[in-house]
């Protein structure tokens, strides 16, 4: 699992996952993607899933760690990028209305 | 190359002291599909799901997993298969010392690294699946039996695992949870790709939610198939089970008279 970042305005970030976000990658990678949603200007993450070639509930339980950390400060997260894998994962979870989703690309419903 | 069965058993006999349980077992789970294990109290299905969770040795050759002999596996081997099974056992085998989020959350502590946020926020999404999100804290003793038997599925679910037992999954439930429990395993199936195995007696359930269905019957397996060559069976004792008629037969009376008098008795 890799993840990238970029800064396209003072308050907005991307961050680009790639690989498989599971228990076993999840602990390697949580304090990096939460020390970005930390960052006091931060208010706006959005996390580009598009390749991501898998996801489990502790990848799951992962975003909801950086939504609760922005929400804490107003912010919010939103999910771009979604697979099938992604789109069942988060059904499965009951967590549809949590996140800010966007529907247009592969798999999304 | 992933097998396309992820378990093999082949004429697996399981005993208990000199007691024969078990006779010559043969079947197929093939992954990611629900195989659902039926059968009348004390046919030997948990003995069987026993041998399956590596809980009871199988002798070698006897029980496959991805092709390889769990007779011969070690511990640690055995431990890397256990770390990619869920199992809810009959009881829910909750720990009654902790609550019961700390009771989803023991998998994830003993089999991953994750921070103690995000196994507490699994262990969540985990009691809402199964919908006991607001009992997180209670412990064990405050909940109903049938309650107690959803937080050990949610644990069981805890770790995503690639093969989940799930024993007696609907007993004790009314029955729109049960149904409720139904779909999810479903869900479980066609979202996770996982292998599903459950025992049960309750027919209705089964034939919901079955891909294969096998029957033991005193030990025995008395069919496999598919719920609809189950339902279509012309064998006397599947169609008695199917029909929920009662066993004709009486117990052995003679045999009963010894036991309690010590003696068979001297015909007059």
């Amino acid at each position: 699992m890799n993840f990238t970042s970029q800064r396209l305005e003072p308050n907005k970030i991307v961050v680009q996952l790639e690989g498989l976000l599971n228990r076993w990658s999840v602990p390697k990678v949580r304090r990096g993607i939460l020390s970005l949603a930390r960052q006091e200007q931060v208010e706006v993450m959005e996390m580009d899933l598009s390749r991501l070639s898998k996801l489990d509930t502790a990848g799951i339980a992962l975003m909801v760690e950086v939504l609760r950390t922005l929400a804490g400060k107003g912010g919010k997260l939103r999910l771009t990028g979604l697979n099938e894998n992604a789109v069942k994962m988060i059904r499965l979870s009951r967590l549809d209305s949590a996140f800010d989703v966007e529907h247009s690309t592969s798999g999304g419903s | 190359m992933r097998h396309s069965n992820v378990i093999d058993i082949r004429g697996l006999n399981s005993y208990y002291g000199n007691r024969h349980v078990l006779f010559d077992i043969h079947f197929a789970i093939p992954a990611n599909r629900i195989t659902v294990i039926m059968g009348v109290s004390g046919c030997g299905k948990t003995t069987l799901l026993r041998h399956l969770i590596g809980l009871k040795p199988s002798p070698p050759g006897r029980l496959l997993v991805d092709g390889e002999d769990m007779g011969g596996f070690n511990e640690a081997r055995m431990n890397q298969y256990r770390s990619r099974i869920g199992v809810l056992f009959q009881s829910g085998a909750l720990f009654n010392s902790m609550s019961v989020a700390d009771n989803v959350s023991v998998p994830l502590r003993v089999h991953s690294k994750l921070s103690r946020e995000t196994i507490r926020i699994i262990a969540t999404i985990k009691l809402h699946q199964v919908g006991l999100s607001e009992y997180c804290d209670y412990m064990p003793s405050q909940l109903s039996g049938g309650m107690q038997k959803r937080a050990g599925l949610a644990r069981a679910m805890a770790m995503d695992p690639e093969i989940l037992f799930v024993d007696e999954p609907s007993s004790g439930l009314d029955p729109i949870t049960a149904a409720g429990l139904d779909n999810l395993i479903l869900e479980l199936r066609d979202t996770l790709g996982m292998t599903i195995i459950v025992v049960t007696h309750e027919l209705e359930s089964a034939l919901h939610i079955a891909d294969q269905i096998v029957v033991l019957d005193k030990g025995r397996l008395l069919a496999a198939g598919s719920p609809e060559n189950i339902q279509s069976s012309q064998d006397e004792r599947v169609v008695q089970f199917l029909q929920r008629q009662a066993d004709q037969k009486h117990e052995d009376t003679e045999a009963y008279i010894k036991a309690l008098v010590g003696r068979k008795l001297r015909q007059l």
